[in-house]
Parts: C-alpha cells; structure tokens; sequence
C-alpha cells in the first residue's frame, strides 16, 4: 500500500483532490454508477481525501472506469475526475493489480504493437474491397526496446494477477426497468 | 420608496443615467441624461392609453412571462406612478394619443442634459441574477419547465402573470412536485467561483410559501451545504423542514425531460442513500447567483472605481472600509460591491449615506500632503502635447491623472492617493510626490552606502506592509543581521529601477525590493507594476554581471515578522557566500555601464556625487 | 484546406481488422472530395485510451507521441476515422504541450528509435473534418437524393467531444453542430435523452453485463423517441450498436431492428453511391431495407 500511496503522490494526486467538495455531480452522471452502485467516482476522491487507501484498489472497482469523461465535464471545482481515475488504475497497475483482460490487452499490445491485428480472412476483404495493403507496422525490437524502457513486461508479469479476475462480472442492483420513485 | 420621492431633500430622477463624471471629492461635476418619457406628468395613471396600443412585447418585470405593451408603467407600485413609451419598440400610431383624455402624451419630448454638483457618490447599482443557460446539462432554455428563482417568484407574486398562482410554464398545470437545485452557476470554476449567500435562503424562503400555500406540492431542495448564518436563518432552515420541505445532500448531474410523464427527471448522486438515484419533478428552479448589473464595468470607468475578479466594484477595504470605494468620494452599497441579501444592503446603505455625510458636513477637506505633483519644466516637456502618451493616466487607479489630447498632464491632488507608481514610467521623467522625491530617495540611498557598501543589504520596503512587517520582525524580537537599511516608499510602485542601479553604482553588497502581496495592495495596481518593472530589472542586472542572489524581490505583508527575518538572514548569509572579493569584483565591472545609465542624473543638483573613502 | 487535400490516414485496430468496409466508405466519400489518404508506413496502436491508457500513462503517451513522431517525418496532417484514436492524439498532444520535462523524458525515450516527437502536427477527426473543412454547403452541393426526413438518431459518443477543454468543438451536453450535417442530407434528428451517455463499448471485457447494459439503454431511448436508425463516428460505437443488437435480443427479448450508419454511410448513400460501393451488406444489422424504402431507384445488387 505504501507503494501504491507513493505512486498516487507522484502524480500529485492527494493535492488534486484537494478542492473537492463531495458534491456527488460525478457519481449522479456516470453511467457506470447508474447501473453498479458499488463503482462511484465521488467514493474514490472521499478515499484519497481519508487516506482510505487500501479501499480503493479493493475489488478491482476502479476498472469499471468507462472513460466516457462526463464527470470531468461537470464537476464544479474543475476536478479533472477521469484523469484521476485513470492515475489510480496506472497505481493500481505499478503494484501488480491488473485484471486479466487487461493483461491481456496489454500483452498483445506488446508482442505485435496493435490490440488486435487482421487475419488473413480480413486481408483478403480488404483487397476484394479495393484498399491498399496495409504497410508494415512497427519494428517488433523498436516495440521491445520501448516496452522494456517503460517497464511495461515485468509489470505484466508480476504473479500477483494471475486468477485476476476483474471485478465482479454480476450486475450489483437489479433492473431500473421499475421507475426510481423517491420514497419517504 | 414613495417616501424617498417625496422627500423634499430627495430628488429622484428615474429613467435617467449618468453620462460623466469630472472633478474629485467635494465638488464632483455630474452630467445625467434624463430619456424622455413621452408622458408628462399631468398623467393621472388612467391606463387606457395602454389599452389602445397594438404593441405587445415580453414584460422585463414579469422575467418575460407575461406581456407589456409599448406604452406601459413598469409595475403597478412604480414610483414614480409614470407611465413610459418605450420608443425601440413603439411604432408611432399615436392610438395612444387619440385615447389619452389629459392629453398628456408629448412625442416632441426630448433628452435632456442635467449637470448636478454633488459632493459626494454613492455606488448602489444592484446585481442581477446570473443566466443558467451555458448549464446545458440542466437544459434551461431546452426544456420550459426549468425555471431560474425570479421566475419562480413573479409566478408566486398576487400581482405577477398568474395572479400568484403556481402554474407550469409549458401547460399552466399546478405543479406535483417542485425542485429547487441550489449552486447552478455558483461555486463552481466553470462559472461563477463565488457564492452568493442568499441564495439558499431564498429557496427556503420560497419552498416555505409554496408548502404553505400548496399542502400537496411535493417540495424538495438539491444542495451541497446550506448556507443560514445570519439571524434567525437557521431556525428558519428548520421551520421549513418542519412544514414538510425536503432537503436533498445532492447536486444534480443532468436534468432530463421524463419519458412517458409529463415532468421532468433530475439524475444525482443521493448521499444519504450513497447511490445514484432519478428523482421526479414536474417544475425544477435553478437557484443561480447574482453577477454584477449591466453596466458596471462601464459605470466603473466613468467613476474610476476599480473592480474585483468578479466585476463588482472593489471595496477600499473589505475589512476596515466596506463602503469606500477606492477612490475619495465615492461610495459603494449593496450588491454592487458583492452579492448580499436585504438586511446588509440596508446597513451598507445607512453606512454610506453616513460617509458621505461625513464629507457634505466640512467646509474643507483635509487631504494627505503626500501627493505627486509635475516638475515645473514638464509642461514643456510632456510628450502629450505633441504626441499621444498618457502612461501616467493609465498607471492611476483613482482617475487622478489627467492628459487631454494636446495639452500636458496634470493631476488632480485631492484624487491623488500617494503611491507613486506614475512616476517611474513617464518617460520624460516630469513627474515627482511630494516628500519622496527622486532627490530624497537618492540622498538615503548615499548615505545609507556612503560607508563599506559592499557589507550593506539595502531594503525599499512599502509603507503598507512590508515595513510594518519589517517593524513587525523588530517588536517580536525576530532576530536578524545587522546589515539591513531599510528606504520606506508609500507603494512598491514608486520605485524607479535607477534607484537601484544607483544602489549598486554605490557599491551595495544586496538590494531587497519589498512590498505588498498581490492581492494586499493598499494602491491596488502598485505591486503589478512593481512586480512587472523588478523582473524586467533583474534580468538586466544578471546580464549587465551583478550575481543574481544580490538582487531580490519579496513581497511580505505586515504580520510577516518571521519573513522578513528570514529574508535578511538568507541574504546576509548569500552576501557572506558570495564575499567581498567578488562583489568588489563585481562592482568593479559594471560601474562603467551603470555610470552610463545614470549619466541623466547629473542633472540633479545631487551629482557628481563627492567621492568620500572606499566608494566608487 | 478542404476539397483536394492529403492526409495520412490512421484508421484504427477496429477498422484494419473488423471493419474494413468502413475504410472503404471513408475513401470513397473523400475520394468525391478529391482528399487523398496515405497509409501510415510503421504506426502501432495509438493506443487506446481507455485500456492501455490504464495500464501505463507514460507507455500510453510514448507509443502515441512516435505515431505523431512519424506522421510528422512526412507532413501530412492526420486523418483519423476513430474517436478513441483521435483523442489519444489530441490528449497526448495537450498533455506533452504543458509538461516540459514530461515531453523531455518521452523524447528521451523515442530518441532510442531514432524519432523525435514536436507539436504542431494537425490531427483531424474526420467527422469534425467534414463539418469545418468541406462544410455543409459543399456537402450538400453532392447530395444527389436526400434522406427525405428519416428520423435518426446521432450517437456522438464519448471521445468525440469530451473532453471539451482539449478538443473544444461543440457543447459537450447539448451539441448542435453535426445535428446540422445530417439535417442538410435531408434526415431528421431526433433529439433523445441522454443522447451523451456512453454506449459501453469500453467496458466490454471488464463488465459484459453492463456494457450490453448500456447499449440497451441508448437504443430503448432511441427507439422510443421514434428513431429509425443510428449514426454514429467511432467504430468502436459502431461495433458496440450494431453487433450487439442480437445479444440484446437474448438477454432482453427485444429486437431493435435499428441499421447503424457510420457517418460516412450516411453521406455516401446521399450521394447517390451504391449499397456495394459502400459494403452494406457487412452490417449485422440488416440496413438494405431501409435504403431501399428511402432510395428506391438505388442499386442494392450486391
């Protein structure tokens, strides 16, 4: 924890939560949230600003995380919300808590530089369609010797995710097919 | 306000502006157009004039929701009771005309010039309610049923469009439940960063009334705090909790039209529940803020009154003197210097109308001798009598420099407030201050370094709070090196670079220029320019090759003993770093170039100074 | 800087290797324009900003800097045909422009490679393209049959607009700019709630329930204000209305039957091109029919 709380400090992070007022504008917009009441952006800023630091990588809750950037746009103090959640999931993966999907994506974009290249069905669309070849991509020991500068094979490999699931796949609360009366 | 239209001390000139403002405290000259009316005043408010004219355009009093026609009175207790032609939209029919039976409607009228000699200006232009509608997440504008709060109160009001019945803008159905969203605009960075305090009371005013008038409506109020501090506010908070309003710990995110329903659904974050959650609204308030009123900013110019980083007329000071503006003479009261509720309007109101008495009462006005005035030579020298220049008008807040096109500047003394900061950047060098004359400061500065200057740290330090903080260092008992003169100006500002290129001519070991923080600055604008004018020196002195650790820039305000102490430490021991060899060495390279950029000054009678042992 | 143009084209992992009809629309709308698209020799993923962008920040602006690095070697501004990828230029463009030492460190790194990453390189989204450079006027001068009031509904999605304060195009919250594209082919844009809620492609691997969640949502909204079909800027939207449609159809029992038209669909079938030319006949939701109620003079042979 101390790591990760060291990694969030690099980014400044407790210092750009700062001027949070917990007005809640980023949790009452985020379609994550809507549907999963366990993923709520003003939760994690109320965890950076207590400290509460093991509470926020539990789970694996923050890669929920869609990125769609609507509670950037509306909090009221400017708080750049998205960016920072994505500063705890880089945290998150400098101490080895990565789901598996995500490793995966990121290996894939290690070994060929692409998250998914074409086969060879795709290739010969493209050519019945008219389109040029698709030229060479990047160099495998150009994408080596960058991935190892950043790091980027040892933190993937890290034991700590393997039978990393991601968070919990099912729904939290039922459908909102029923319309949300206000109560009492 | 019909007592203050009959008060026989009192003239009340309506539908009139003031147009310019010459002269200072005391005899202020004011020139007022007063826009004709078209209606003289054998009016007797019959009203059929109003009843024969075809033009219908929005009512302003009524937030646009209902109409008015081109000839109206503004609302029913106008005062005066004068009915007005609003001439952008009146066609000229003269239905009017035809109807009036007094025949008081005049067409031929036109604006008249008024010039008042007045010794004194109150400020009390108002502030207007900041518009919703960049909140696109809140759709006021898209969807008719989101209404701002001065909409809400001409529904309520007996005399308003709906007889003070609460009906939907879109179908005039009563409303099942109402939303207030409070901070629409307010304390956020997007837009207005300010609160503006009454807002919340307001809301709760308002819910109250609709609770007790509409047992049925469903009342809730959004916030993120509740703001009830003044008196008899919080037991107001609670009476209106007692009646059935609903407080709601959240802030909106987006508000859309209800599918399916007739309302409208406000998304949020419930805290207490910790969950997103969609609450039902047939009519949603957006409770905004308040922005200065129209014209402010132009009023401001007209008056010299500065304003603040949200456009409100700037207080002298916010704490000590409330109700002055910067500038002598004028006052300021009400929201025009700040958004505030009706209870402290009406005290700024007695407050300035006690200032103001304050000057009526003399004969004369005792002003501080402290203020510039322009050498003799300078009417010959002034570049504006052949070219345009009025720097120095520009580096005055308070309006006391004057350069009329074709004639030399001049200032006017009872404005003139003693900073200083016109001084360094005539660039003819045309105007001094009283007691701090160029002659005056450079007399200090030799005799402060006519002895081992290499040893010496010379401080200019502002009177306002830079020297009390250096006072405030000595009364605490800070402790701090011998090696600090210290010069005192009036403001930062007044500080001309030659003051210190002289310093170091002279051989001084350090200079420290002092003054206000930023926001601190008794003069307003000094340390701007003071700030502006050091960086630019320090770069030419670190490129002339005076180290750059001897010249420093600190701004400390009066209760920063400690920073002062620590100042003068950190450059004592940088000037024992650095040693006297080099600083020698230093002074020695330079003093040629420096001598040649202060060549101008062996026009004063100081120079060529007398060398005296162990100076240049 | 419009008609005639070049640009080096990006066009995205989606696009190269799902949706390569897509591709071929965008050439063949521009090519009416006169625009030409040079593939980008050596380019890798952009990479995608919501993923990778997790994994490794500083990973994320590295690759995205050496793809500005060489799209720069040949000065061609960048055409991209995906949000995500567009706004990880835009961003990776914003963000090394504010940190100095940040911009250092990366060039630090590409220099190992032999390239240098320096701002200035124009990247256009070709949507944002289309509304400034070609603009309606152009647009509409080649409309050969309009789309004769066809109530649609216009996904911008996530990344095309947001966030405002580095791409500044139109409202994020109520944008009104390309609504006027489409109702210059003759369509009729149906303004629905919501119409800014992500469509949840993003979160497909991490929570599938909730990115189908998600799509369902925008497209019972969409249907319900009377939409008739979806157009949409990113393939990854693109993907997300369009093929899961028949896993909605599973998991919620309802079937939309909503064609989805990437924007350039749409322009091209205005224009008068044939359903092949434009490789309708790879959409999962069937789109013939609806062309062939607008268009009935169009050539739907395959």
């Amino acid at each position: 924890m101390e790591q990760f709380k060291r990694f969030l400090m690099e980014q400044d992070i407790p210092r750009r939560v700062r001027v949070c007022y917990q007005c809640g504008v980023c949790a009452g917009g985020c379609p994550v949230g809507k549907w999963r009441w366990d993923f709520n952006p003003r939760r994690f800023i109320e965890m950076i600003l207590r400290d509460e630091i093991d509470d926020i990588i539990k789970d694996d809750k923050i890669w929920l995380c869609a990125a769609c950037h609507t509670c950037l746009e509306r909090c009221p103090q400017t708080i750049e919300v998205s960016e920072i959640m994505m500063q705890l999931k880089n945290a998150a993966a400098r101490i080895g808590s990565i789901p598996e999907n995500q490793v995966k994506m990121g290996r894939e974009i290690m070994k060929t530089g692409w998250t998914q290249t074409p086969g060879k069905r795709t290739l010969r669309i493209r050519r019945e369609l008219g389109l040029p070849e698709i030229p060479r991509g990047i160099r495998s020991r150009e994408l080596r010797n960058l991935m190892d500068c950043l790091g980027l094979p040892e933190q993937l490999k890290r034991p700590e995710n393997k039978d990393n699931d991601g968070p919990d796949r099912s729904v939290v609360n039922p459908t909102n097919e029923k319309k949300e009366k206000n109560t009492e | 306000m019909v007592d203050a239209a009959r008060h026989p001390k009192i003239n009340l000139m309506t539908y009139s502006e003031v147009k310019e403002v010459k002269g200072h405290v005391g005899n202020f000259r004011v020139t007022i157009e007063h826009k004709p009316r078209y209606v003289t005043d054998f009016c007797n408010a019959c009203g059929d004039c109003v009843e024969a004219c075809p033009i219908k355009v929005p009512n302003e009093f009524d937030e646009q929701l209902s109409p008015r026609h081109a000839i109206y009175q503004s609302f029913a207790q106008a005062v005066p009771s004068a009915y007005v032609i609003d001439s952008d939209n009146c066609i000229r029919c003269y239905k009017c005309v035809d109807a009036c039976e007094r025949r008081t409607i005049d067409f031929s009228q036109e604006s008249e010039q008024i010039e008042l000699d007045v010794g004194s200006i109150v400020m009390a232009t108002g502030f207007e309610v900041f518009n919703p509608a960049p909140l696109s997440e809140y759709g006021y504008g898209r969807w008719q049923n989101v209404i701002n709060a001065p909409e809400l109160e001409r529904l309520l009001d007996p005399s308003g469009p709906t007889r003070g019945e609460l009906v939907r803008p879109s179908d005039f159905l009563v409303p099942r439940q109402v939303a207030f969203i409070q901070c629409a605009g307010s304390r956020d960075e997007r837009y207005n960063s300010y609160c503006s305090g009454y807002c919340c009371m307001a809301s709760i005013k308002t819910a109250l009334h609709i609770r007790e008038t509409y047992p049925e409506i469903e009342v809730f109020i959004f916030y993120i705090d509740i703001r009830a501090s003044h008196k008899g506010y919080e037991e107001f908070f609670r009476r209106a909790r007692e009646r059935g309003v609903k407080f709601i710990r959240c802030k909106p995110s987006e508000i859309e039209p209800s599918a399916g329903h007739r309302g409208l659904v406000l998304h949020g974050e419930d805290r207490e529940r910790g969950r997103p959650m969609k609450w039902e609204a047939d009519l949603v308030v957006l409770s905004t803020g308040a922005v200065p009123a129209r014209g402010t900013g132009e009023m401001g110019g007209r008056l010299k009154v500065s304003l603040d980083e949200n456009g409100f007329y700037r207080e002298f000071h916010p704490k000590l003197r409330p109700v002055d503006s910067p500038t002598e003479g004028v006052f300021l009261a009400g929201a025009a210097c700040g958004p505030k509720d009706i209870p402290y309007s009406v005290a700024q109101g007695s407050a300035a109308a006690a200032r103001c008495s304050r000057i009526l009462m003399k004969e004369n006005l005792l002003i501080e001798p402290i203020v510039a005035h322009m050498l003799p030579d300078q009417p010959d020298r002034c570049l504006n009598v052949n070219k345009k220049c009025g720097i120095c008008v520009e580096r005055c807040p308070f309006g006391a420099m004057t350069a009329l096109p074709g004639e030399p500047a001049f200032v006017t003394e009872a404005k003139c407030m003693g900073c200083g900061t016109c001084i360094p950047d005539c660039p003819q060098g045309g105007i001094s201050q009283n007691h701090f004359h160029d002659l005056q400061i450079y007399a200090q500065i030799h005799a402060y370094l006519n002895d081992l200057p290499e040893n010496k740290i010379l401080a200019f330090m502002c009177w306002w709070c830079s020297y009390p903080g250096a006072d405030n260092a000595g009364t605490n008992h800070l402790q701090y090196p011998p090696s600090s003169r210290g010069i005192r100006v009036m403001c930062a500002g007044r500080i001309r670079k030659d003051f210190i290129l002289e310093a170091f001519r002279k051989g001084a070991g350090m200079v420290l220029v002092s003054g206000c923080h930023r926001q601190d600055c008794h003069y307003i604008t000094g340390q701007h320019y003071a700030e502006r004018r050091m960086t630019k020196l320090s770069k030419t002195l670190e490129r002339m090759g005076i180290s750059a650790e001897r010249f420093r820039v600190e701004w400390i305000s009066a209760a920063e003993g400690e920073k002062y102490a620590r100042v003068i430490r950190e450059m004592d021991q940088a000037l024992k770093n650095i040693g006297q060899k080099r600083i020698k060495a230093e002074n020695a390279k330079t003093h040629s170039e420096l001598q040649r950029c202060l060549a101008h000054l062996s026009d004063l009678s100081l120079f060529p100074v007398k060398t005296v042992k162990g100076t240049a | 800087m419009g008609e005639g143009s070049s640009f080096n084209l990006y066009s995205g992992c989606s696009i190269r290797t799902r949706l390569p009809h897509l591709e071929r629309t965008t050439r063949t709308v521009f090519e009416k324009f006169g625009i030409q698209l040079f593939e980008l020799e050596g380019a890798s993923c952009c990479p995608e900003p919501v993923g990778m962008k997790g994994l490794n920040q500083e990973a994320w602006l590295t690759l995205s800097a050496r793809n500005l690095a060489l799209a720069h070697t040949n000065s061609l501004p960048l055409m991209t045909l995906c949000s995500g990828c567009c706004n990880t230029f835009l961003e990776t463009e914003h963000i090394l422009d504010q940190g100095p030492s940040l911009r250092r460190r990366i060039n630090h790194t590409l220099k190992k490679i032999g390239l240098q990453y320096s701002p200035g390189l124009m990247v256009e989204h070709f949507a944002r393209f289309i509304f400034e450079k070609i603009g309606l006027n152009r647009l509409t001068s080649r409309v050969t049959d309009t789309w004769k009031g066809l109530p649609v509904a216009l996904h911008h999605g996530c990344h095309f607009l947001r966030p405002s304060h580095i791409i500044d195009f139109d409202d994020p919250e109520n944008p009104t700019k390309l609504e006027q594209l489409i109702s210059g082919l003759g369509a009729e844009v149906v303004d629905y709630p919501r119409k800014m809620l992500c469509c949840g492609f993003p979160i497909q691997t991490t929570d599938t329930d909730l990115s189908l969640r998600l799509v369902y949502e925008k497209l019972k909204l969409m249907k319900t204000y009377g939409a008739r079909a979806v157009i949409v800027l990113c393939p990854s939207c693109y993907l997300q209305f369009d093929l899961m449609q028949r896993s909605i159809e599973r998991k919620f029992g309802v079937s939309f039957q909503l064609p989805v038209f990437y924007l350039t669909e749409f322009i091209g079938l205005a224009f008068g091109l044939a359903p092949s030319d434009l490789c309708l006949n790879f959409h999962r939701v069937e789109a013939l029919s609806i062309v062939r109620e607008i268009f009935p003079g169009i050539d739907t042979a395959n």
